[in-house]
C-alpha cells in the first residue's frame, strides 16, 4: 500500500499501534531513518509530529536516524539562526509528546555531526527532553 | 571427521555461524552433519554474492535444539526462509535482514501455514526481510506468534503489516522498536506542513 501523499503516511502512522491491545508492553521505541535532509531541521518536528498515543501512553525513547548532511560547509551557527520556526516547533512537538505520553521523552539521533551542536542546544532548552548523539564512526 | 561420534566435541558447541554464500560459502556437504551439533542453540545463516547462485535450503539438515535462527544474506527467498524456520520446531528467536531473492508474490500465499515453532522470543526484521512476504508468512502460522520483543525496521508502506504483527503477538509483547525509514516522502511532507502552519 503506497502512500501517494505526506498527509496520508501521517494518518496512517497516527492510526498505527493501538497500545490498549499491547496491555503487557513496557518499552516502545519509535524512529525514524531519514534520507538527505537537506540540511535544515524541518524533518525533526515532522517526524516527531507523527508520533500519537493510538489509546494509552507508553512511550520510551524516540530515535531519529538521518543521512550524514551534505551541507558540510554550512556553520551551527547560521543553521540554528534559519531554524527559529523549526526550533519552536520542535518545542511545541515535545511538549505535546510528554503531555500526552505522560512521561519523559528520550529523543537520539543519530550519525550527523553538523547537528551535534545544535541538537545540545536543544537539549538545554527542552527541561524534559534527553537528547542523545551517537556517532555512527 | 570424527569416526566415533561420540568422541566429537560438536555437543559442546553452541552457536553455528555458517556462511551459505560469497567467498567464504561452506560445501553443501557441512549440512549432512549440522544435527551433530545436537546442543546448538544458535544458528546464523550469513553471506552475499552469487557463489553459489541458489542453493536447497529445504534439504540442510539442523540439530533440533535451536532456538534462535538469525538470517543475514541476499542469497535466499521467503520460501527458503521458511523452510529453514520449518525444521526449527523449538524455535524462539528469529532475526531476518540482508536482501532476498524476490519472487512471484502469489507463490508466497500459505507459506506459514506449515510453521509450528514457538516464537515466543525476540523478532527482528531489517532491510527487505521487512517485507511483505515475509510478515504475511508469519502472521500465517496457525499456533500464533507469541515474541516477547519485536524489532522492526521499515519503509512507511510497511507499518500496516507491521502494526498486525505486533498486535498478534498481544499479551506476549513486552518491547517494540518500530523505525519507518522515510526518506521518499521527506520533502513532501515537509511542505505539506509548512502549507498547513501558515
Amino acid at each position: 500500500m503506497p502512500f501517494p501523499d505526506a498527509d496520508s503516511f501521517v494518518e496512517a502512522f497516527e492510526r498505527s499501534f493501538d497500545f490498549s491491545k499491547l496491555p503487557n508492553l513496557q518499552e516502545v521505541k519509535l524512529g525514524f531513518r531519514a534520507g538527505r535532509t537537506g540540511g535544515g531541521l524541518v524533518w525533526i518536528p515532522m517526524a516527531l509530529s507523527t508520533v500519537r498515543p493510538a489509546t494509552s501512553l507508553r512511550l520510551s525513547t524516540i530515535r531519529l536516524d538521518f543521512a550524514p548532511s551534505p551541507l558540510v560547509n554550512r556553520s551551527v551557527l547560521s543553521l540554528l539562526e534559519g531554524a527559529t520556526d523549526d526550533l519552536r516547533r520542535v518545542e511545541y512537538e515535545v511538549a505535546r509528546i510528554e503531555r500526552e505520553f505522560e512521561g519523559v521523552v528520550n529523543l537520539t539521533v543519530v550519525r550527523d555531526s553538523v547537528f551535534k551542536a545544535v541538537l545540545a542546544t536543544l537539549n538545554v532548552r527542552f527541561r524534559f527532553c534527553r537528547v542523545e548523539w551517537h556517532s555512527m564512526t | 571427521m570424527f569416526p566415533v561420534p561420540e568422541e566429537s566435541p560438536a555437543h559442546h558447541v553452541r552457536e553455528l555461524g555458517i556462511w551459505i554464500a560469497g567467498q567464504d560459502w561452506v560445501p553443501e556437504r557441512f549440512f549432512e552433519y549440522t544435527p551433530c551439533f545436537t546442543n546448538a542453540e544458535t544458528v546464523r545463516l550469513l553471506g552475499y554474492g552469487g557463489v553459489p547462485p541458489l542453493r536447497v535450503p529445504s534439504l540442510w539438515k539442523f540439530p533440533q535444539s535451536v532456538t534462535s535462527l538469525v538470517v543475514n544474506s541476499g542469497v535466499v527467498t521467503p520460501v527458503q526462509i521458511r523452510d529453514i524456520i520449518a525444521q526449527l520446531r523449538n524455535l524462539d528467536d528469529l532475526s531476518l535482514s540482508g536482501s532476498l531473492i524476490r519472487v512471484d508474490e502469489r507463490a508466497l500465499v500459505g507459506i506459514g501455514t506449515v510453521l509450528t515453532g514457538g516464537f515466543g522470543g525476540k523478532l527482528l526484521l531489517r532491510d527487505e526481510c521487512a517485507d511483505e512476504g515475509i510478515m504475511n508468512m508469519l502472521l500465517e502460522i496457525p499456533t500464533g506468534l507469541h515474541f516477547t520483543e519485536v524489532n522492526i525496521r521499515c519503509t512507511g508502506e510497511r507499518l500496516p503489516s507491521s502494526v498486525k504483527l505486533a498486535a498478534v503477538c498481544g499479551r506476549t509483547l513486552v518491547k517494540l522498536s518500530c523505525t519507518i525509514i522515510v526518506h521518499g516522502i521527506l520533502r513532501a511532507f515537509s511542505q505539506s506542513r509548512r502549507k498547513k502552519t501558515h
